[in-house]
């Protein structure tokens, strides 16, 4: 999916205002303990999305489609020495984990931008090699937690 | 503006642009605006550039801006979109780690930021809207500021923010022009140090009653003085007063110009009045004195009756001047040789003028004019004066006598004149000032009356000339003053009143009218001794009902002006109408302006001012009936 480009509402992206998918936080909760972990808050995301099932399967299915190409252009700009690059792909992915309560993903992508920020790419590599390791977990707690929130609609 | 109804209140349909280039932060902010029940119509752009096109096209509410994008980053982004948003609320949207970034925005002109991954759709909502009502105030309280700055800084009144102390904390333009200083010199400073010795304590009934109004006089840095009509209001904001200050010097100097000139005519009026009185009171003595003198019987009462008449002479001269002072003496143009008339007031002007002015005379005669003699002295004296004043360190003052013949097409109507020049070598005039120099009350001289070249142009005027003024700034001034050619000096012979008797008597009847008892009597009694009938009356009504009921001719009517019920001008109608033969010879003790504003036309013949001689007044009734 590109993005909408100039001009063009936001609202016309997405088309169609989903059906909003009302769940009773209290009987969920404890559903989210097999998710959590050090490094991502279902619970926190949850909360965030107040509660909203239909947003968190759209937001997922973008995560899904963008990370690989953020990954992607990240290992790049390591590869080649490119420092903005990497402080650029870095910050947009961190952007996206912080949203998905993905401390483990944020953590890691604000490390490789302070490198690129630093013009320091010294153990990017191994930095990004965790990184994709996080990435891949998070995603896979995404979905998780998705198809879990669909199904109890 | 689009407004929605929403639950009984009004609300704005905010107009928002989201810039953002993470597909993620973007749908998670769409989906919270769709969401929330405030009204809010959205746009996305992901790039800056995107971003300033649109906002050249379309008037946003609120900008949703991403510091980091794909064009552009960190506080850039935020510093190249703050002009082209400048109505819009910026809230910015920032990751964890750019908090202090995100304030510096703030501090520059964002109205909030949201730290991503940290705000869920109440918190956005609830930010748009305070970041909106915010941005709307601060507009509000821009436009407030800068309508006052605009007033302040373009007043035509001084506007001053003290202290307690009375220290300008802040000051307009005309608060420095009038206090005569830089602005930044008069800011620092305390108004005490302008203000006369009077101010301190002003300033604290200021104080202590929150507002008030006064005026006092500024001491400039230039030395100068400039009063002031102050306004003060006290505590504006805490510790902080307002003062306006609007010059009225020039309105104060008029009103001190016409309290002045009020208080002189008040003096003349008085001065009139009372030379009224004492003339009549001298015509008592005058007359009596005169028949001591008619009935001496030896010469030692005759010459005590003489130097009564002597002593009466110099009392009659005193209120004379008494008269002249308070401008109520009578117009008397007359045949004069302007020659005699400047050459006599010579000795004067020199001594007027001073030592350091060198005064030039003329030398020869010229024309006569038909003048009032101390008018144009007047004129002589007031033209020196202004002279001598516009040279202080001396110089030299030319007064110059010739004959004029004026063309068609010249400034002056075609004629023969009699031309007095009066220049000097001062300190010239400037084109305005010459071209108001005749107006009543302008005057360039800090002590001036603004009256004298009034009064000049007044009396040239009346006596049907004309004057001209010729002036440059270092280089002196010419008046010229044309008066009508009368005759030449050479066919003119003045008749003096020569020593020879004077023929008095007669035996005509005449009706004597003035409300002056001891004068009556003494004029009847000296009348019959030139062995006139006399009919005697006190007043104007009187006078009437002894000549409506008098079957006999009645020659002469000598009558007072100013009396007592029907007053001359009543009696003077009554007798032109009744008896037009009825030849009359007005007295009076206020002759001038008082006897014109009864509407009478008055010819020397026809007018005898008290006090008079009894030899004078016999003799002015001997010519009217030999008329």
């Amino acid at each position: 999916m590109t993005k909408p480009g100039l001009k063009q509402e936001l609202h016309e992206s997405w088309p169609g205002e989903p059906d909003a998918c009302v769940v009773d936080m209290s009987d969920r909760n404890s559903k989210f303990e097999a998710l959590k972990s050090s490094t991502f808050d279902p619970a926190a995301l949850w909360a965030r999305l107040n509660g909203d099932a239909e947003l968190l399967r759209e937001l997922v299915q973008i995560f899904s489609r963008e990370h690989p190409r953020l990954l992607e252009n990240i290992r790049a700009a390591i590869e080649q020495g490119l420092y903005e690059d990497v402080k650029k792909f870095s910050h947009k992915l961190k952007g996206s984990a912080l949203q998905f309560s993905g401390s483990g993903v944020a953590n890691l992508a604000a490390s490789l931008e302070q490198m690129g920020e630093h013009r320091k790419l010294e153990g990017a590599a191994r930095v990004f090699s965790d990184l994709e390791r996080e990435v891949a977990n998070l995603a896979k707690s995404l979905h998780s937690m998705a198809e879990e929130r669909q199904a109890g609609c | 503006m689009t407004t929605l109804v929403r639950e009984g209140r009004q609300e704005k349909l905010l107009n928002i642009l989201l810039v953002e280039d993470n597909l993620i932060d973007a749908q998670m902010v769409s989906h919270f605006l769709r969401g929330s029940i405030e009204s809010f119509k959205s746009t996305y752009v992901s790039r800056l550039d995107e971003a300033l096109l649109i906002l050249q096209a379309i008037q946003f509410d609120v900008v949703l801006l991403d510091l980091n994008l794909e064009d552009s980053s960190g506080y850039a982004t935020f510093s190249r979109i703050l002009p082209a948003a400048s109505s819009a609320a910026i809230l910015v949207l920032t990751g964890s780690d750019d908090e202090n970034l995100a304030i510096r925005t703030v501090r520059e002109g964002a109205q909030d930021y949201l730290v991503k991954g940290l705000f869920d759709g109440r918190l956005l909502v609830r930010s748009i809207r305070y970041a909106f009502e915010r941005k709307q105030s601060e507009e509000a309280l821009r436009h407030s500021e800068a309508t006052v700055r605009a007033m302040f800084e373009n007043s035509l009144d001084g506007i001053v923010i003290t202290d307690d102390a009375a220290r300008c904390l802040e000051a307009n333009s005309a608060a420095a022009e009038l206090i005569g200083l830089p602005r930044e010199k008069l800011v620092t400073a305390s108004l005490f140090e302008f203000g006369d010795d009077d101010l301190e304590s002003e300033w604290q009934r200021f104080r202590g009653s929150r507002r008030g109004r006064s005026c006092f006089w500024i001491r400039r840095e230039d030395g100068t003085k400039r009063f002031v009509d102050c306004s003060f209001n006290a505590h504006i904001l805490p510790e902080r007063h307002l003062v306006v200050l609007r010059d009225v010097t020039e309105q104060q100097n008029l009103e001190e110009q016409l309290r002045q000139s009020q208080k002189m005519e008040a003096i003349g009026r008085l001065a009139g009045g009372v030379a009224h009185d004492f003339n009549n009171i001298l015509g008592i003595i005058s007359g009596y004195a005169e028949l001591m003198q008619l009935n001496a019987t030896d010469g030692a009462q005759k010459v005590r009756a003489e130097k009564v008449l002597a002593a009466i002479e110099k009392a009659a001269s005193l209120t004379k001047q008494l008269l002249a002072f308070g401008r109520r003496q009578v117009l008397s143009p007359r045949l004069l040789n302007v020659f005699d008339v400047v050459t006599d007031l010579g000795g004067m002007v020199r001594v007027m003028v001073g030592a350091e002015i060198q005064v030039t005379l003329p030398q020869e005669s010229v024309g006569m004019v038909h003048a009032d003699q101390g008018q144009l002295e007047q004129v002589v004296l007031n033209l020196a004066a202004n002279a001598r004043d516009a040279m202080p360190n001396g110089g030299v003052l030319t007064i110059k006598l010739e004959n004029y013949s004026s063309d068609i097409g010249s400034q002056i109507p075609s004629g023969d004149y009699v031309l007095l020049s009066i220049s000097d070598t001062g300190i010239g005039m400037d084109p305005d000032t010459q071209s108001r120099i005749f107006e009543p009350f302008f005057s360039t001289k800090k002590s001036g009356s603004g009256l004298g070249l009034s009064t000049v142009y007044g009396i040239v005027k009346q006596s049907g000339g004309h004057i001209t003024v010729e002036s440059q700034l270092g280089l002196g001034s010419n008046f010229n003053i044309y008066l009508p050619l009368v005759a030449t000096a050479r066919v003119y012979a003045e008749r003096i009143p020569g020593e020879q008797p004077l023929h008095m008597q007669g035996d005509e009847t005449i009706l004597l009218v003035d409300d002056e008892d001891e004068l009556r009597n003494a004029t009847v009694e000296y009348l019959e001794t030139c062995g006139y009938r006399l009919l005697k009356a006190r007043n104007g009504g009187e006078a009437i009902q002894i000549a409506d009921q008098f079957d006999g001719k009645i020659s002469v009517l000598i009558t007072d002006i100013v009396m007592p019920k029907t007053n001359g001008r009543g009696l003077l109608d009554h007798i032109r109408k009744t008896r037009p033969e009825t030849k009359v010879l007005v007295i009076s003790g206020y002759a001038d302006d008082a006897v014109i504003r009864h509407g009478i036309f008055l010819e020397s013949t026809y007018f005898l001012q008290k006090p008079f001689t009894f030899q004078l007044l016999g003799s002015k009734i001997r010519k009217l009936l030999d008329r």
